[in-house]
């Protein structure tokens, strides 16, 4: 504190040349703190940037590994990726056509619980928010194995109580979309209580005042959770969804076991044939096709920020 | 909801019962709707511990078994930590259960995760340390350039970055690709950055430099101490992340001795895909599972209330 104050009254008598001096020796000054940040910033550039630089090289190369040169293709691996590859395409709608219903069911119904525990006289709040968040602490590997026995066609447990309950079963890992809806069931069940937590504490800092300042005006309970609530959740809410969509765009472990891609690759994902480029060698190909994933990501990223929004503009109108 | 919401403290004396019937109703209802809730997400780890007691055949019937006819059977866990009787064997048909050492993959598993969240949280807790309270030049824009990294998605050098450990350092086979490059993580500073600012006063710290402390003295004598909490937080999230992880162990490690939980697991599974044997699969997901619902209720308050503190929100 007291460094800020004495170089915020020495630099603006000072001239250019000095004031890089004295900035020189203010960072001389102040090397354990740089020393202390340094880890991230050299872990960063050697194993972050380092690789991306030399990736982009191999993008535009045709490189099965070993000690063959690498041979320079230009753009050929983005154009085979983006034109030819069935897989990719397939892998593209499935995570599009996932995300576009995992993030409006998931986050709405992780919202729901969550207001209903902040609910103010609940008892046992804490055993509640502890059992929906212990999913937590399974891998994607164990999930699978798990969910694999409960959606067995003829003894899973689902299809068993279904028979039961004098129902067919149905074909849950063997057909399209039944397979989809159990891969979104999995990520559903794996997901939702992180997202409740965060919830409930951006809702319990939420102050209670602005409600009963509503209620006063009038308002009721729907008119106060669209204009009180909802807004309030903004900086949350995007924080979620940009992290589930990468979450989405990284999901492997789950789905490979699940259903392996299958049936007809209606679950393949974006990060299996990630796998598939590197398990066959494709490197230049499987550089390239990082790079796409990343513009899809930032695109996927713009669009939702320009709806979001826009829908808060609206929502803004709609309340005065 | 309605009831929960609709208690106006103006309402004439009159609507006193009803209101109250009526909020009664709704916390009932609530509370029907809380525990139908709690027991799906709960079924999956009740069953997982169901199924790895009873031979797998009890799971391939044409009614839901709930609970081990037979009576609870232990197989299953003798057979994986290589405790079962030759007539155990032979009745399972596996002789060739004892190629594998479950407990040699537990405790890889604790290793990989244990160096990397020892190695993660001190150097995130020191730089959290530094971008919460010290002031020195470019530090915004050197916070900046952080979470910026944020926002790159892993997949964009995950080729290169997997031939570089596999091929330029030549870390195949070995844990190092789980230690090294995470060694400091853009999430895990933003995360103590949060929980510093928020909860160490300045006087402290600028008292200790008045008394002469080294500044790494101060990071680890008075902000590691009192930032154990927010310590704790962090290193589980890494804890279960890693322990968890499986995309790159299964490119990294393919010596059987080296195999973690996670890829003996999927292994095992992928290896008897036509008629699963559920019973050796669900024992060693409980096995592999015990370590961190252990760690999870320990620290659960300490959890919980970390992730919903916020310090992990943008």
């Amino acid at each position: 504190m007291a460094q800020a104050i004495r170089t915020s009254s020495t630099l603006p008598q000072a001239k250019p040349a000095s004031k890089w001096r004295a900035t020189l020796r203010e960072m001389w000054k102040h090397r354990v703190d740089y020393l202390f940040i340094s880890p991230f910033f050299i872990v960063f550039a050697v194993f972050g940037i380092y690789p991306m630089l030399w990736g982009f090289r191999l993008s535009l190369s045709r490189w099965p590994g070993g000690i063959k040169p690498m041979e320079f293709i230009g753009l050929n691996n983005y154009v085979s990726l983006l034109t030819s590859d069935i897989l990719l395409g397939k892998a593209f709608v499935n995570t599009i056509s996932l995300l576009a219903w995992i993030l409006p069911t998931g986050l709405g119904f992780a919202l729901i619980v969550a207001v209903l525990l902040n609910a103010r006289r609940l008892k046992a709040r804490g055993i509640f928010r502890t059992i929906y968040f212990l999913p937590f602490v399974t891998s994607g590997v164990i999930v699978a194995i798990v969910f694999s026995q409960f959606l067995d066609k003829d003894y899973g447990w689902i299809n068993l109580i279904l028979k039961q309950l004098g129902m067919s079963g149905v074909p849950w890992l063997t057909q399209t979309v039944p397979a989809q809806i159990s891969v979104t069931m999995l990520l559903h069940w794996m997901g939702s209580g992180t997202n409740i937590l965060i919830f409930l504490g951006a809702l319990q800092s939420i102050d209670r005042e602005m409600y009963e300042a509503a209620e006063m005006d009038g308002a009721n309970g729907l008119q106060s959770f669209f204009g009180i609530t909802i807004p309030m959740l903004r900086p949350v809410l995007l924080f979620m969804i940009i992290t589930a969509t990468i979450g989405l765009i990284n999901l492997f472990a789950q789905v490979k076991l699940l259903t392996n891609g299958g049936p007809q690759n209606s679950t393949f994902t974006l990060f299996m044939r990630m796998m598939d480029l590197i398990g066959t060698n494709r490197y230049g190909e499987g550089a390239a096709f990082g790079f796409i994933i990343g513009a899809i990501i930032l695109v996927i990223t713009f669009i939702q920020l320009r709806f979001l929004n826009s829908w808060w503009s609206v929502e803004g109108k709609v309340k005065k | 909801m309605a009831a929960v919401t609709s208690m106006n403290p103006v309402k004439p004396a009159s609507a006193k019962p009803s209101m109250r019937l009526s909020r009664i109703i709704g916390y009932g209802l609530l509370y029907l709707f809380l525990i139908v809730l709690a027991l799906i997400f709960i079924f999956p780890f009740y069953s997982m511990i169901a199924g790895s007691l009873m031979p797998s055949s009890e799971l391939f019937r044409s009614y839901p078994v709930l609970w081990p006819p037979d009576g609870p059977s232990l197989t299953a866990y003798r057979l994986l930590l290589r405790l079962a009787s030759p007539a155990e064997l032979e009745a399972a048909k596996l002789q060739n259960i004892n190629n594998y050492n479950f407990l040699r993959y537990v405790f890889n598993t604790l290793l990989v995760a244990g160096v990397a969240v020892t190695l993660q949280v001190f150097f995130n807790t020191l730089a959290g340390y530094t971008f919460a309270k010290r002031n020195f030049p470019f530090k915004n824009q050197l916070f900046s350039v952080v979470m910026a990294t944020l926002l790159l998605p892993t997949a964009i050098n995950f080729v290169p970055f997997y031939l570089q450990m596999a091929i330029t350092f030549g870390w195949k086979n070995t844990y190092l690709p789980f230690w090294i490059p995470s060694l400091a993580t853009a999430f895990g500073i933003f995360m103590m950055r949060q929980f510093i600012s928020s909860t160490i006063p300045d006087d402290i710290i600028d008292s200790a430099t008045m008394d002469g402390a080294s500044q790494l003295a101060i990071a680890t004598r008075i902000v590691m101490p009192i930032m154990a909490g927010g310590m704790v937080v962090l290193g589980i999230l890494t804890f279960v992340g890693i322990y968890n992880e499986y995309i790159l162990t299964s490119l990294m490690i393919d010596k059987p001795d080296l195999r973690t939980v996670q890829l003996f697991l999927s292994n095992f599974k992928a290896a008897t895909i036509r008629a699963p044997l559920y019973d050796l699969l669900f024992a060693g997901s409980v096995m592999a599972t015990i370590p961190l619902l252990i760690i999870f209720f320990v620290f659960q308050r300490r959890l919980v209330e970390g992730i919903m503190s916020g310090a992990i929100k943008g």
